[in-house]
């Protein structure tokens, strides 16, 4: 790297590092409760709403992994990611009705109050904190290769920096979630636009971009995945569902302030979200365009390399700090899931203490077990896992299985026996991915429509 | 406009602090290492220009050269500073440290240093959230007990292990204050109580005096009236006589709440008291399915009144069996010395005492049974109070125990037959 671009990637690493910990707010407010903690007393404003929405749903791993994939595969990578996501968020549409009749706090409760079995709501906490564990661990996998590269420091330490900045801005719950969900969304828009404008230029525009690519490299157009329609629409079809039953988004649909917040949040989210990918399509295929040979290495360094080649020092510091934005809004959203998943859904004893006293030690233990799953998800990131992409479908998979049917089922098909419907769809599902090879996304929808089929057949009626 | 909190005063005050001392320390850091390499680089020009003055100009320009962007090498004629060289063929340069090339050069070999220092800034931070959390929470504690206190609810501060000597010391100062204003409101309650029992015991008095001494008189005449009526007139005279006997024990009750007669000292073993008052409520235990225990220790004698000391458990026992009425429950008497007091306890599993009404149960006529006087407990607090002894009430949903504790031994100075 050259001395001219580190010094004002060091400037914007600080700048950005200071501005999130003063925009972080109160970690232990003095009228705290869980319902502040973790849904922003059901009070986020649109404006607010749409930025942790938005600044959520861009994941670090989401940003690099896209422009990468859009490098090496040309426009099937929009068919089969892109287009799944946003897919999913349709129908997150219908289901706002129905989350915000409830008054729960945590989807595992939502389930298990809804559904009248206990269990669920243990199981399904299970699932979301191991899942979002590694979710975690994807983003300060990612988070520590960039800054990394960036800063040129050892690995650890980058990991390291994540790992305080996540848990610094989840202290707070999501009030401070979404105070730096802001900041992230206002770096990652300009980030990502900056880069796309430069990319643009030196590619002639966008258009003179796909013409040229129509001539010299055809294949980057094609829209089908190599092994075929199916194929594409399996993954498609399989992010989809998985967007569609986060329960990262539907916690954002219970803390908007009414319905009507949630349906625009919904409804304007991706205009912003629809931005930031035609940004990073311009990046990813006009990388493949003016510098179509890159060495074989991770697509992270792939990444920075690309970025540094194309780009002027200032557009790759805001685009690096973009990829970090996204890489902590996210993280700091499935922290404080994971950690609800854990406090509140899976450990809550009785109640001993005087109210106001007993809601002070639950926010403690809250923010205690922020920094404990943090911790481990350090840890895990350091160990040889699974790649980024293999680590996100598990979780996905797993998350789907769980709430995807239950959040979508018509009223009058329900049956009792949904926990066996689950476990049944699980271990579908894992015997499809570990004992047949198939892909976690691709094993999704048969191990999907299996549990539906048990429910409906084995379920007693309510 | 919300004041600042406690936390984020902490927050910004160590994060300025937190700045302040990473940019002196970093700076200070970079600021030494660059005036070193300017020096050094100063120092390498020197030893170049005495190389350059043996070297033709051709040689000279490569040896200058050869440090690549860290000298500038500037025409003579340019106003900047720097060092003449000339080669041995008479051709001159000034030659400087370039000190943008030198400072990027810095940052980058100081990287760790600076990324290190964003680290322990952050870790500042956090540190400061919990330090700021440690700060408040005892205060947060102490507000609400404050405010639990201003809405009349006696509450302690739950101890908790091993806070600061400090907030360990005023929640146990705060605690015992609550102890000592909880104790001055009972004995101002007392006093009211005992003074208002005075009056009211005056009045009781003259005015069943009053209607005593008719009653007196009626009976005599209706004693006279019975021999000259018929047999359908004895009838009637009959029941006028046990509604007046029925009136003269009211009044006499009365009398007795109003004006006590002196007690009769002596000595009543606990086990003989039980018994009587078993003897008592028999009748009563035996239509209700109330069961009956007794816990008590061996030889335990109380010194008193005897007849007032029965009267005591009677009433106690009394109200407890009407706590649990019409559903039953267990109905506890228990003694035990407690070195030189014996504390007797009537227990039942009735339905509790609401917080209000134990701020009312010692006033006369104050009852919660359509039935009741509103007699019983203040005349059982009474008896306690003449025998010096005290009472106590411990009531939750489910469980209430009145606790009678009476000095084990009287001393001469509370026998009245004494002398002084």
């Amino acid at each position: 790297m050259t001395e001219s671009l580190l010094i004002p990637q060091l400037i914007g690493f600080g700048t950005y590092a200071l501005v999130l910990i003063l925009l972080a707010g109160e970690a232990f407010s003095w009228d705290g409760n869980r319902q502040l903690y973790y849904l922003g007393d059901r009070a986020l404003g649109l404006w607010s709403s749409i930025a942790t929405f938005c600044a959520t749903w861009m994941s670090g791993a989401s940003v690099l992994g896209y422009t990468m994939l859009l490098y090496r595969e040309g426009y099937r990578a929009f068919t089969g990611s892109v287009n799944g996501w946003l897919l999913g968020l349709l129908p997150l549409i219908f289901i706002v009705p129905r989350l915000r009749k409830s008054r729960v706090l945590s989807m595992p409760q939502w389930l298990a109050e809804t559904y009248k079995d206990r269990r669920l709501r243990r199981l399904s906490a299970l699932v979301l904190l191991l899942a979002y564990t590694l979710y975690l661990v994807i983003q300060f996998r990612v988070f520590g290769t960039v800054v990394a590269h960036l800063l040129e420091i050892r690995y650890v330490v980058a990991s390291l920096m994540i790992y305080l900045f996540v848990i610094y801005t989840t202290f707070g719950g999501l009030p401070a979630v979404v105070r730096s969900d802001v900041l992230n969304l206002v770096v990652i828009v300009a980030g990502v636009t900056l880069a796309a404008v430069a990319v643009g230029i030196s590619a002639g525009g966008p258009i003179a971009l796909h013409q040229d690519l129509a001539r010299t490299d055809p294949a980057a157009l094609s829209t089908v995945a190599p092994h075929g329609t199916l194929a594409t629409l399996a993954m498609m079809g399989g992010w989809a569902l998985g967007v569609a039953s986060n329960p990262q988004y539907a916690v954002r649909i219970l803390s908007a302030r009414t319905p009507r917040t949630a349906w625009l949040m919904l409804g304007l989210a991706p205009l912003i979200l629809g931005w930031i990918y035609l940004c990073l399509t311009v990046i990813g295929l006009g990388g493949r365009h003016l510098l179509p040979f890159l060495p074989p290495m991770g697509q992270e360094m792939a990444f920075a390399q690309l970025t540094r080649s194309l780009l002027g020092p200032l557009p790759t510091v805001l685009l690096f700090l973009a990829v970090l934005a996204a890489a902590v809004s996210t993280a700091n959203s499935q922290l404080l899931l994971a950690a609800c998943a854990f406090c509140y859904d899976l450990k809550e004893k009785g109640r001993q203490q005087e109210a106001a006293l007993r809601e002070d030690h639950f926010l403690l233990g809250n923010s205690l077990a922020v920094a404990a799953i943090a911790t481990v998800a350090l840890g895990l990131s350091l160990l040889p896992l699974p790649t980024i992409l293999d680590l996100g479908q598990h979780s996905w998979a797993a998350i789907s299985l769980c709430f995807l049917l239950p959040l979508y089922c018509p009223r009058r098909w329900r049956r009792k026996g949904l926990l066996g419907a689950l476990s049944i769809g699980f271990l579908c599902h894992g015997f499809l991915v570990f004992l047949m090879g198939l892909r976690p996304e691709t094993a999704l929808i048969p191990a999907l429509i299996v549990e539906s089929v048990w429910w409906r057949l084995r379920g007693a009626r309510p | 406009m919300r004041r600042p909190s406690l936390e984020g005063s902490v927050k910004v005050a160590v994060s300025l602090v937190g700045l302040a001392l990473i940019a002196a320390l970093t700076g200070t850091a970079l600021h030494v290492d660059y005036l070193d390499r300017i020096t050094q680089e100063k120092k390498a020009i020197v030893e170049a220009a005495q190389l350059a003055g043996g070297l033709s100009s051709d040689e000279a320009v490569r040896l200058l050269s050869s440090q690549g962007r860290r000298w500038r090498i500037l025409s003579p004629q340019e106003g900047e500073q720097g060092l003449l060289v000339q080669s041995a063929d008479g051709a001159s340069w000034k030659v400087a440290p370039d000190g943008s090339t030198l400072f990027a050069d810095l940052i980058r070999r100081q990287r760790h240093l600076l990324v290190v220092a964003l680290i322990g800034f952050l870790l500042a931070v956090e540190i400061a959230v919990f330090l700021s959390y440690a700060l408040t929470r005892p205060l947060k504690r102490l507000a609400w007990a404050c405010g639990e206190i201003a809405a009349n609810r006696w509450v302690r501060l739950p101890l908790v292990e091993g806070p600061p000597y400090e907030f360990g010391l005023v929640e146990k100062t705060f605690n015992d204050m609550v102890d000592g204003l909880e104790k001055g409101r009972e004995l101002e309650r007392h006093m009211a109580r005992v003074e208002r029992l005075a009056a009211l015991g005056q009045v009781i008095a003259g005015v069943s005096h009053e209607i005593r001494n008719p009653l007196a008189a009626i009976r005599v005449h209706l004693d006279l009236l019975t021999s000259s009526v018929d047999d359908e007139g004895k009838e009637s005279l009959s029941l006028v006589e046990r509604e007046l006997d029925r009136l003269n024990g009211t009044v006499s009750q009365l009398l007795a709440f109003g004006r006590p007669p002196e007690p009769i000292w002596g000595e009543l073993p606990v086990e003989e008291l039980f018994h009587w008052c078993r003897r008592i409520i028999g009748p009563s235990l035996r239509q209700t399915r109330v069961t009956l225990e007794i816990r008590t220790e061996w030889n335990l004698t109380l010194q008193g009144d005897g007849g007032r000391l029965q009267e005591m458990l009677l009433n106690l026992t009394l109200n407890a069996l009407a706590a649990m009425e019409p559903e039953g429950g267990i109905l506890l008497w228990t003694a035990r010395r407690d070195e030189h007091q014996i504390r007797i306890e009537v227990s039942d599993t009735g339905r509790g005492i609401t917080p209000e009404e134990a701020n009312r149960l010692f006033d006369p006529f104050f009852t919660t049974r359509p039935d009741g006087t509103g007699l019983g407990l203040p005349i059982v607090l009474r008896i306690v109070d003449m025998h010096g002894g005290s009472l106590d009430v411990r009531s939750e949903p489910g469980k209430t125990s009145f606790v009678v504790v009476l000095p084990a031994e009287r001393s001469p100075s509370d026998d009245p037959s004494v002398d002084h």
